[in-house]
């Protein structure tokens, strides 16, 4: 249902130009667990962006149940996105200057929902058990606190897709788990699921694992 | 999470970085409204002084000053009382009120005084077929600015002013109120000049001009102690506005010759001069607030979105599009603006309070309608100047988002 047709996304530098994915196609289905593995700079992250209608490739399609995302104003894709997609990154991207409450608050009203209620939004945080840190601000929170809070944020919308970047990667191995388990338990839910993950037993969570080196999938 | 909010916990949160340029843009506009209304209430002194004096238009000798006027020393600046004649009976139109005088250097025990001959109304009336109010002080009707300055008012004399003197008897006279103050004289006292006895029929009420030290007798008594005859040194003559404007000046002099025509005007001309100096010096204000206020406020804009583009990229992610992120830059700069518009006012408006005594002399109020204009100034800087900032964070690359910190 969600899909990637040769897609190429070059990046202009200096010194020429870097070829960050190099016609990549991906078939991605309802409710699949995937993890995207590969070296540093193999075009992982760029791959999912790319996905997540975040910036457009070069060349190619990404198709969301056969309607091409990039030929969508950015309007409808940004309605898309906010609907459909929840992102989790490895440095949380928590906003600074909102609370806990704040942040999740932001990522139901930037998905167009009008009246932001504690009973949205408390459950929720219940379920993270970050409930009594929703006044605080992120740098108050520890780590595993604050990638609670991101998958709260993103969750929130109940979006049907879930794109994480390596969202243990700043995490001790504990608390990396307790992550893992949400993110598995969403993918039991029947939500679609991407992770891009160094960790083998991560990856090992996952229904499929795509290997991707020098901006190509090697390895389904 | 409404925009404005989110807008407004970053301004608090990072509100040390927004200091300068908010500094900036508040004092640029508190020094325009403090220049803007001092000059305001200077202008309206000015009206107001001009609606002290009264006549709007003197007719002197040619070799006759202003200045000589003024300190009623003629010597033998002369023009001849036909004029009087002439002017009443031209078909000048536009003359609202004549008083033609006869002033004469007087001592009065060793006190140098002056003892300014006037025409009471009756005797326009059986001379002259003249329709025109006639009187002694002349007070402009319709044309002088209504005038409000905060600690003067005007109301008493200008109704005073506006009296006519019916009648003078030969030996009657008229008392300002310095003079008569000085010389410890009431009415229906009596007071010898040049020999004469005269009675004090009335003390006048203070004016703020001239006229507060002189005393007033019957122009014919005046010219016969002079040793003089059918002479005069001025016609004070209360022109309407629009006739003045409309060439009664130029009429005038053509009608009379030989004699000097001046507006009253020409007497302010330097204070309406410092107001246009102050009128200039604002507009090039202007200019500097608009520039350094703009520029201050636009270099901040760019730091802000350089250092927040991470933070744009979320918000992307999170489903804003680009128009949401240029809305929460522009909001956050329509705060500035109003902030900095509020401040510029409040703190301008004290500062022309307080500078208003010194430097003009002159009282000064707070000018609700220039809030309004602060705050239009200073929101459209804030605005202009973070247009292109806005512009520049909706194409931040929000691959950002994806790199560690
Ligand atoms: N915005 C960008 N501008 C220029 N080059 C970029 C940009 N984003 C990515 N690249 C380049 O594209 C290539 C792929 O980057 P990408 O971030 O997708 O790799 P990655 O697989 O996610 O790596 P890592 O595991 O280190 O996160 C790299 O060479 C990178 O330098
Ligand atoms: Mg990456």
């Amino acid at each position: 249902m969600l899909q990637a047709e040769y897609i190429t996304k070059t990046f202009k530098r200096k010194h020429g130009e870097v070829i960050a994915l190099d016609q990549v196609s991906l078939k991605i289905e309802k409710g699949e667990f995937i993890a995207i593995t590969g070296p540093s700079g193999s075009g992982k992250s760029t791959l999912l962006l790319a996905l997540g209608g975040m910036s457009s490739p070069s060349k190619g399609a990404v198709l969301f149940e056969k309607n091409s995302v990039y030929n969508w104003d950015v309007n409808k894709r940004a309605k898309w996105r906010a609907s459909q997609i929840g992102f989790v990154f490895q440095s949380f991207n928590l906003i600074p200057y909102l609370t806990v409450y704040e942040n999740v608050g932001a990522g139901l009203a930037l998905a167009g929902e009008k009246n932001i209620s504690d009973a949205l939004i408390i459950p929720l945080l219940e379920q993270m058990k970050i409930a009594d840190r929703k006044d605080h601000l992120p740098s108050e929170l520890s780590v595993g606190q604050q990638q609670r809070v991101a998958l709260a944020r993103a969750l929130i919308k109940n979006p049907n897709i879930i794109f994480a970047d390596e969202p243990t990667g700043n995490l001790d191995p504990e608390t990396g788990k307790e992550i893992m388990q949400i993110i598995t338990k969403q993918h039991q839910e029947g939500r679609t699921v991407v992770v891009i993950t160094h960790d083998p037993q991560v990856a090992h969570a996952a229904g499929r694992i795509i290997r991707i080196a020098e901006g190509r999938i090697v390895e389904y | 999470m409404k925009i404005r909010q989110i807008v407004i916990k970053e301004l608090f949160q990072r509100r040390n970085q927004l200091i300068s340029s908010l500094i900036a843009v508040s004092l640029g506009i508190a020094v325009m409204v403090a220049i803007q209304s001092i000059t305001y209430y200077s202008e309206k002194a000015v009206a107001g002084e001009l609606d002290a004096l009264g006549a709007n238009v003197l007719i002197l000798a040619k070799d006759a000053t202003v200045q000589d006027y003024y300190s009623a020393d003629f010597q033998q600046s002369e023009i001849p009382e036909d004029y009087v004649t002439i002017l009443a009976e031209s078909d000048i139109q536009g003359i609202d009120n004549m008083s033609p005088k006869f002033s004469l250097p007087i001592d009065l025990n060793g006190r140098q005084a002056t003892l300014t001959g006037i025409l009471p109304k009756n005797e326009f009336k059986s001379k002259y077929i003249w329709q025109g109010a006639l009187g002694i002080f002349s007070q402009p009707e319709g044309c002088g600015t209504p005038v409000n300055i905060p600690g003067v008012t005007y109301a008493a004399e200008t109704t005073v002013r506006r009296q006519v003197i019916e009648d003078l008897s030969p030996l009657e006279m008229l008392a300002g109120a310095d003079i008569a103050k000085i010389l410890g004289i009431a009415e229906n006292d009596s007071l010898v000049v040049l020999g004469k006895k005269f009675i004090i029929i009335a003390v006048l009420p203070l004016t703020g001009t001239v006229d507060d030290g002189r005393l007033f007798a019957h122009l014919h008594t005046v010219q016969e102690l002079a040793g003089k005859s059918d002479v005069l040194h001025s016609i004070e003559i209360v022109g309407c506005c629009s006739a003045i404007s409309g060439g009664l000046i130029q009429k005038i002099n053509k009608l009379l010759p030989d004699a000097k025509v001046v507006t009253i005007t020409q007497i302010v001309q330097t204070q309406i001069k410092t107001n246009t100096v102050m009128k200039r010096i604002s507009i090039i204000l202007l200019i500097v607030i608009l520039l350094v206020g703009g520029a201050s406020i636009a270099n901040y804009m760019f730091s802000n979105v350089q250092e927040r583009q991470r933070e744009i990229g979320i918000y992307l992610a999170l489903g804003a599009n680009q128009y949401w992120i240029i809305r929460m830059f522009l909001m956050k700069a329509l705060i500035i603006g109003i902030s900095g518009g509020i401040i510029g006012y409040l703190l301008g408006s004290v500062l022309a309070i307080i500078l208003g005594p010194q430097i003009a002399g002159i009282n000064v109020l707070p000018l609700p309608w220039y809030a309004v204009y602060s705050l239009l100034i200073s929101v459209i800087i804030a605005l202009i100047a973070s247009a292109i900032p806005a512009l520049k964070a909706a194409k931040v690359d929000p691959s950002i988002i994806m790199k560690e910190i």
